[in-house]
């Protein structure tokens, strides 16, 4: 039986640093996936999330809430990617979202799906992030993102429908027969 | 082709597309990665509540300055001699003490002493041996030693 999410929030706002070790376990895939959909670079995704957690680790205390500490989490890690975006476009050094293209080997026809995933607006991306990285949970997707799971289905539902459009688009529905 | 088969193809497509191989958390590593934000949880840990004696004990042997220390230590043993005295002594409120021995053999016997001294301390006590002077101190010197061998001798 899985501790709530409160119990372990409490806890750490009691100083119980394996309750808050726990939480960053729970809710590690779901911050890199949410990072990801922002910076497009799974490995900054990971950074980002880390940093999310520091910040919480700091802001634990002033959370009102405790049940709602998934969706403040997130909140937390959008940011924390954003100012990445941010620190990146200040640098000469972009963030390369071809970069992951070639580590999956996939070649041009991921990169077209990327573009499409791309085009969807952020909150889409983001769910469509969330619903494709293993190990999430529909509950998990619900409590991060503060929507029922019905919602979930019907937005993931037209975000295929869209992906599936830009692809036909770009000719892979004949790729596919 | 089905609608069915439309969305396996696509969910497979999009999981090859990105990396969606679930990350793990590595505790140990993020804590070296953010030693401040590990610390600010565990400062967060109750302490017990330090006695009143223990913060005067460590405010005497852990204070940087010696003298002040010191004086600290000086001032304690002062106070703590002083409270233990008025501790001793009746309060003001306290009913002005009747003195226990009635005959001069009850006045000498050191219970009737001690009694006198817890109900109204040095005072009292004074007050005690006043009587026992007045009662049994020297007689009139105008007594001859006629009377007081007639007193003696019962005659």
């Amino acid at each position: 039986m899985q501790e709530p999410d409160t119990t372990l929030v409490e806890a750490a706002i009691d100083g119980d640093a394996e309750s808050f070790t726990e939480l960053c376990k729970r809710y590690y895939p779901a911050m890199v996936a949410i990072a990801h959909s922002i910076l497009g670079d799974r490995h900054l995704a990971e950074d980002a999330a880390q940093e999310a957690f520091a910040k919480a680790a700091f802001g634990l205390p002033q959370l009102r809430r405790k049940g709602k500490f998934a969706g403040w989490l997130a909140a937390i890690c959008r940011n924390a990617a954003k100012d990445m975006v941010r620190y990146a476009n200040d640098r000469p050094v972009v963030i390369d979202r071809s970069a992951a293209a070639t580590r999956s080997g996939q070649g041009d026809t991921a990169e077209v799906v990327r573009e499409a995933i791309n085009k969807l607006s952020a909150p889409v991306r983001e769910l469509v992030f969330l619903r494709y990285y293993d190990g999430l949970s529909y509950e998990q997707i619900s409590a991060v993102l503060g929507i029922s799971q019905q919602a979930i289905n019907g937005r993931l539902r037209r975000a295929k429908r869209k992906i599936a459009g830009y692809l036909r688009r770009q000719g892979f529905g004949e790729v596919r027969t | 082709m089905s609608t069915e088969k439309d969305d396996k193809w696509l969910d497979e497509l999009i999981s090859q597309s990105i990396d969606t191989t679930e990350p793990r958390f590595n505790a140990e590593e993020w804590k070296k990665k953010y030693p401040d934000a590990f610390q600010s949880i565990l400062s967060r840990r109750a302490k017990p509540e330090p006695s009143g004696r223990s913060d005067i004990l460590r405010m005497i042997f852990v204070h940087p300055i010696p003298s002040l220390s010191a004086t600290a230590a000086v001032i304690i043993v002062v106070t703590g001699f002083l409270l233990t005295r008025n501790g001793q002594k009746p309060n003001g409120t306290t009913p002005e003490p009747q003195l226990v021995a009635q005959s001069p053999a009850k006045i000498v016997s050191m219970m009737s002493l001690r009694t006198t001294y817890q109900q109204g301390g040095w005072d009292a006590l004074d007050r005690q041996f006043r009587e026992i002077l007045n009662t049994l101190g020297p007689g009139p010197s105008s007594l001859s030693m006629g009377q007081l061998l007639q007193n003696s001798n019962g005659f």
